[in-house]
């Protein structure tokens, strides 16, 4: 199951009321239970986060791949054919980085890596039922990021593995895919990217 | 020693830390967490380590306003430029116009871009940065799950994307949204600021006179802020504008946190004022070159 804070599961056990507050995450936040108790402006708040999750809440997939009868059709075949076979080259390079992790070897592979995962942005770009595998190619370039080689963790490499192999079998990748190979990355911490060293004086000069 | 970061006002809340505590955040500690160096982001996590963290739709408004549209921009100055480096050139040298932790988030992202395998081709980029503009608030909303009422119902601090496969329209139509908004706002300013206003005055408290910027002259922070508070009082404006919260962010930050919250922030050139006069509890996060300075010191 996916969870997060669109699934709405996301963080419950975390919930906190305050006396005077109201919950207003726009991808949690229920209405209020009561709404006649609640004062008009957060009454006014809840119905505009009610009204921007309306369109959030309809996971839509911009595909062509299913026709009226519910089959695959012949062109989207042919591009999950192409996805699949990048997905096993992608897959193999990430296998040879784990390979070699720890050793000089590292620096090459991930070179490679990093081609075959431009080389996926060529293959994919044009292939209209595969945008949200595309989608998670990138994920996995921002997960791999500039992060010094050297420091690299093998942990990293196996979870880029694992959200890059959706795509070696599976007929059809969604919105959901790309969204689950999303949580598992951040959760992780691996796609915050990295800072300049540059001197943050917040406290030297005025804020915006 | 007595702790260099505690005023008088912050020991008093330093009891109150040492029990569970809902730390109300602002926008530099989204910065801090999701943008900043690692320093930062461990004397975030060490400030709430015995508490919970909240922000308002006001303070993913600020981030929206300022990070996310940054970035939005950058997307269509590469788009402009039909060059990723020209782009990158041209967005940085507006950059410095911009406060110095949104300029240096946004210098760090075109950094990390460059650095990606083939950047120099703008489709490979673009959706690059357009796959991680879409993700920003989704990281967003995962660091800072819970949230508080914002009481000045800021349009701009719900806005999301669309959970669909990618297009570049879902980025050019979040910035549609966001200007259109800008033009028009719909929210709660007019109220939010008459219910401040009788709220200050019926608990005297005196925000932004003359006299209170000349006696905390030294926090520049503060005073740019009482002079624009001045301004947003006597205006005869009847609809809500952008332009004040623009200005004011501060300022509504404060008056915003609830009462049984600490506001936690790394601003230390306004919000240790505003609390004093708010008299609100206040957590201030040192700065990097503070910690730079603790970590490098010798024993």
């Amino acid at each position: 199951m996916v969870t997060g804070p669109n699934s709405g599961t996301f963080g419950s056990s975390r919930m906190h009321r305050l006396s005077d507050a109201v919950e207003t995450s726009p991808t949690t936040d229920p209405l209020p239970n009561d709404e006649a108790e609640q004062p008009q402006s957060t009454r006014e708040t809840a119905a505009k986060i009610n009204r921007h999750e309306k369109g959030d809440l309809l996971t839509k997939d911009q595909h062509t791949w299913v026709d009226t009868q519910g089959t695959v059709s012949v062109a989207a075949q042919i591009a999950a054919d192409k996805r699949m076979t990048i997905a096993r080259e992608i897959s193999a390079a990430i296998k040879r980085a784990v390979a070699s992790h720890a050793s000089i070897k590292l620096a090459t592979s991930l070179q490679l890596l990093k081609r075959e995962l431009a080389r996926g942005h060529d293959i994919l770009e044009h292939l209209k039922s595969e945008q949200d595998y595309l989608s998670i190619i990138v994920l996995a370039e921002l997960a791999l990021g500039e992060t010094d080689w050297k420091q690299l963790s093998k942990d990293r490499l196996m979870l880029i593995k694992k959200v890059i192999e959706i795509g070696e079998s599976q007929k059809v990748i969604t919105y959901d895919d790309y969204n689950h190979a999303f949580r598992l990355l951040n959760a992780q911490g691996y796609l915050a990217g990295p800072v300049l060293d540059t001197v943050d004086d917040c406290n030297t000069i005025a804020d915006e | 020693m007595p702790d260099p970061f505690l005023t008088p006002w912050m020991i008093a809340t330093r009891s109150q830390m040492n029990k569970t505590n809902t730390f109300f955040a602002d926008t530099t500690v989204v910065y801090y967490r999701l943008h900043s160096h690692t320093l930062l982001q461990e004397a975030v996590k060490q400030a709430v380590a015995n508490g919970d963290v909240v922000l308002n739709n006001f303070v993913r408004g600020e981030y929206i306003r300022g990070y996310v549209a940054g970035l939005i921009e950058l997307f269509t100055v590469i788009q402009a430029e039909k060059s990723v480096s020209d782009g990158f050139h041209v967005f940085n040298a507006e950059s410095s116009k911009r406060p110095r932790k949104l300029a240096n988030a946004l210098q760090s992202t075109t950094v990390r871009f460059k650095g990606f395998e083939g950047s120099e081709d703008i489709k490979k980029t673009l959706r690059r940065l357009g796959e991680y503009i879409r993700t920003t608030l989704m990281k967003f909303d995962a660091a800072f799950p819970t949230r508080v009422r914002d009481p000045l119902g800021c349009d701009i601090g719900v806005m999301s994307f669309p959970q669909e496969t990618y297009s570049e329209d879902q980025i050019l139509d979040f910035y549609k949204e966001l200007e259109t908004t800008r033009d028009d706002p719909a929210c709660d300013q007019c109220s939010f600021r008459k219910n401040q206003i009788d709220n200050l005055t019926a608990a005297n408290i005196d925000l932004y006179s003359p006299a209170q910027q000349k006696m905390h002259a030294s926090h520049k922070g503060y005073v740019s802020q009482a002079e624009s508070i001045d301004k947003a009082v006597r205006s005869p404006k009847s609809e809500p504008t952008c332009w004040y919260c623009d200005r004011l962010g501060d300022t509504i930050i404060a008056l915003s946190a609830p009462k049984d919250t600490i506001i936690l922030t790394g601003d230390g050139q306004s919000f240790p004022v505003l609390a004093e006069i708010l008299r609100k509890s206040l957590h201030l996060l040192p700065s990097l070159q503070t910690l730079r300075e603790q970590r490098d010191a010798p024993g």
